[in-house]
């Protein structure tokens, strides 16, 4: 290791973040290959390395004899501070090369808040920020990810989207880009050719004109490039690339276990879930292939825990079989199930059985609002009953403590629909006081998470307002001051955080320059509260005369063109328009297994869809 | 049942895992190595192992102690064949013998400390160095804890110090070698003695690298 990197190693609190050499890590001679690839996470380490996207690129990547793939992590404040000093630029885990040395820098895009990391990380390793200022083929820089679904902020900086699934584009899109660079072709010929292939956005390649009124006018093609751009779809999971290692870092990372995942897509249709549509349709994959990946990875990892993961693990249709048949052989070896993203209305006895099973860990439910009237304007599709048969079952099972999830400022909300909150939370606790064979002599306690409402593109709430700082903050303290005792515990998200997520949510491309000069005062991190500065934010935007509130606050029309508009994610718009007016009347749409809702998300799996029976 | 004592070494990259995160890897790795291990009763069930002595992050070991109890049926060439291929880069298991004495017996830690720096002449340094720990009192900053709250405590290290040499490498790094106590009660680091070399002798070194080369019993053997 370079002795300068050994030296800023000893400095910092975690130099296990930055080392690599973990077990199961790729170790390729980087001149034995045509093309390196950095993989790059807008965050810490612990972060990055439990994201699951990663993991499946990582290892499909490297599994091709012409690619190497490197992970790049954003380095911690003391890090940066030491690589500052010493004179580093930021370099890769594997070999601890400079990212300016890459082919292609591909950088996941899992939540807005870390679009100003992305430009920190380019700008820490000596890669120019904005995409015309990159000439050559090298120090390509691509994003995919679900914010990939309105790149429009970060299209100045940003070379190719990749829109969908990655298992299969991104082969394809390596294929492309070896051929070009053993031609010698100029970056403008690859990307030309580049967007021939299905889930291929390049931004440089559409011009965007505006009204007056500060609305997008139009989003034309230029070069060839398709008027719409469609997202790419794996339609067989159980044959998709699926990684048989993981690595398995030193230090503690977010999650830090096996991950599995049930299936892509889901039923619901809560209109706010921006998941909830971008993933559609459904595709499950087999028990026997879960059951088959969960083992092998044990095996390779040593890990005793497996996470099933998808958007919501009960709607499984073969959940029962698999977790029986893994129950057998994780049991003898001490290794824990969980399953995160439970629901309410089927959660059964039998269930609860099989979690008694496996070691006990919390239970979270999401009823998200507190009054019937607006759970059906949002689409959750449950009850009151069945919040409170849950719980029941939940008490009898030995459970004392729940977690719920709730959300303010969703559209159509009323001061009444707050105090349903807490008058679910206070029913809630006496159930349990009702319940005979609860656990005995614990108190309940019921953990209230409330966060606020961010609309967001490719939902049917894509056209709504979100409320302002203002009145997200009075909806908080009001609900907070209407706690009392210590069963219901209350704890509030950040409220400035939320609003300039919704700006990147739904912006446009004339947000590009802002990032840039927020990046440029020093603004990165801004998902850590510790590192947070709004008021540098709200400065930049002053200074270059664009009005946040014009994104987040304002109600667009059907009829205006939205800047994601040019790109197909499956759903159509006239679905969510359908969406949008059944919530104002608080109408239910109901799931995907009774009754198709006509999404439109199956064009792009061949008419395909897990959902039908 | 057997209780089995695991002598490994953590050098190059390995030194910068910390001593929690070394516990979780071993864990891992005798879970890949599939080797049968105990698990302490209870609620929450944990395998049965143990450390002779927390080794701190940045310092190299060359024979570290871990103690772990497992079922019958394999030998201890197997038990150290199969864990050396589950082990990863910087952590290698140098033997797997019977626990002839207890852990806790450990009194003592013996280091080699390399120093690499140019401000001032190698033999200067030495006899600077030699100088110090000649002192009647060279105290030194130790933080510890009284409950939850940190305390500055002050320790005369010319007390501790035992068998110490220093001279010059080949590679022209001045080395140090010395015994520190380290038992359960308390123990004195190396870093309090190489940050007090740098500070009186107003240094900032190119780089230090410690390493521990074994544990010491009471009665001066080698815990093994």
């Amino acid at each position: 290791m370079d002795p300068k990197i050994e030296r800023a190693l000893t400095k910092v609190q975690k130099p296990g973040r930055y080392t690599g050499g973990e077990l199961n890590s790729c170790q390729k001679d980087p001149n034995s290959v045509d093309i390196r690839f950095a993989f790059c996470f807008p965050d810490t380490y612990e972060i990055g390395m439990s994201h699951l996207g990663m993991k499946i690129l990582y290892s499909l990547i490297n599994e091709r004899k012409d690619s190497y793939c490197e992970r790049v992590f954003a380095p911690w404040i003391d890090m940066e501070e030491q690589m500052e000093k010493e004179n580093i630029k930021l370099f890769s885990c594997e070999t601890k090369t400079a990212l300016d040395e890459f082919d292609v820098i591909g950088f996941t895009l899992q939540y807005e808040l870390s679009f100003s990391t992305i430009l920190s990380m380019l700008k820490q390793g000596g890669v120019p920020l904005l995409s015309k200022d990159r000439l050559g083929l090298k120090n390509l820089v691509v994003a995919g990810g679900p914010c990939a679904s309105n790149p429009e902020p970060i299209a100045d900086f940003i070379d190719v989207f990749q829109l969908g699934d990655g298992e299969e584009l991104m082969n394809d899109f390596l294929d492309l880009y070896k051929k070009h660079k053993k031609l010698g072709s100029t970056k403008e010929e690859f990307l030309k050719e580049a967007v021939k292939i299905e889930g291929i956005y390049v931004p440089s390649f559409y011009d965007v004109t505006y009204k007056e009124d500060g609305t997008i006018e139009a989003v034309t093609p230029n070069n060839g490039a398709p008027k719409i751009v469609k997202k790419r779809v794996v339609s067989d999971m159980d044959t998709a690339h699926y990684p048989d290692k993981f690595i398995v870092p030193y230090i503690e990372i977010v999650h830090d276990r096996v991950v599995t995942e049930l299936f892509r897509g889901c039923i619901r249709g809560c209109r706010f879930c921006q998941a909830g549509f971008l993933y559609r349709p459904i595709r499950e994959k087999s028990a026997d292939v879960i059951n088959e990946q969960a083992r092998n990875l044990c095996n390779s990892t040593g890990y005793d825990e497996i996470s099933l993961t998808s958007l919501s693990t009960s709607d499984y249709t073969e959940i029962q079989p698999l977790l029986s048949e893994m129950i057998d052989w994780t049991g003898e070896r001490k290794i824990n199930i969980s399953l995160p993203s439970l629901r309410v209305d089927n959660f059964s006895d039998e269930l609860v059985e099989k979690l008694k099973l496996i070691r006990k860990s919390g239970l979270t439910f999401a009823p998200e609002a507190g009054s019937q009237r607006l759970r059906d304007a949002i689409n959750k599709n449950i009850t009151e009953d069945e919040i409170m048969s849950t719980v029941r079952i939940a008490f009898q099972g030995g459970w004392s403590t729940v977690k719920l999830y709730f959300m303010l400022g969703l559209p159509t909300e009323t001061m009444e629909d707050l105090d349903a909150i807490l008058d679910l939370c206070r029913k809630i606790v006496t159930e349990y006081y009702h319940t005979p064979n609860r656990p005995k002599g614990r108190p309940v306690q019921i953990n209230v998470s409330a966060s606020s409402f961010v609309p967001k593109p490719f939902t049917p709430f894509q056209w709504e307002p979100q409320d302002t700082v203002e009145v997200l903050e009075e909806k908080r303290e009001y609900l907070k001051s209407q706690v009392m005792g210590t069963k219901i515990r209350m704890s509030a998200h950040k409220i400035n955080t939320v609003f300039l997520e919704a700006v990147f949510a739904r912006g446009d491309r004339r947000l590009s320059p802002v990032i840039l000069e927020a990046v440029n005062r020093g603004c990165h991190f801004d998902s850590w509260d510790d590192q947070f500065q709004f008021d540098t934010w709200m400065k930049v935007f002053d200074d270059l005369g664009v009005d946040p509130k014009f994104y987040a606050n304002r109600r667009r029309d059907y009829e205006e063109v939205l800047p994601w508009d040019h790109l197909d994610f499956g759903v159509t718009k006239e679905f969510l328009k359908r969406e949008n007016e059944k919530s104002k009347e608080s109408k239910t749409t109901p799931h995907c297994r009774i009754k198709c809702a006509a999404c439109g998300a199956n064009r792009l799996n061949g008419g395909n869809c897990d959902a039908k029976s | 049942m057997q209780n089995l004592r695991i002598c490994f070494s953590k050098t190059d990259d390995a030194i910068y895992i910390s001593h929690l995160d070394l516990m979780r890897c071993m864990q891992r790795a005798i879970q890949r190595a599939n080797i049968p291990i105990c698990f302490t009763e209870g609620f929450n069930p944990r395998p049965v192992m143990n450390f002779a002595m927390p080794l701190s992050i940045f310092i190299e070991g060359q024979r570290e102690i871990m103690d772990i109890r497992i079922m019958d049926g394999l030998s201890h060439e197997d038990v150290k064949t199969r864990l050396q291929s589950a082990m990863p880069p910087g952590l290698n298991i140098i033997s797997v013998t019977d626990q002839k004495r207890k852990a806790s017996d450990v009194a003592f830690s013996k280091y080699k400390i390399e120093i690499s720096q140019d401000k001032m002449p190698k033999e200067t340094f030495n006899n600077a160095v030699l100088e110090l720990i000649q002192r009647p009192e060279l105290l030194a900053e130790k933080i510890g804890k009284q409950g939850k709250n940190k305390v500055v405590k002050y320790i005369n290290l010319t007390e501790h110090i035992k068998d110490f040499k220093n001279w010059t490498s080949n590679d022209g790094n001045n080395v140090i070698t010395l015994t520190l106590p380290s038992n359960t009660q308390f123990g004195v680091s190396p870093t309090l003695l190489t940050d007090k070399i740098c500070e009186e002798l107003k240094l900032e070194p190119e780089y230090i690298h410690i390493t521990r080369k074994c544990l010491i019993c009471e009665d001066g053997e080698e815990l093994v």
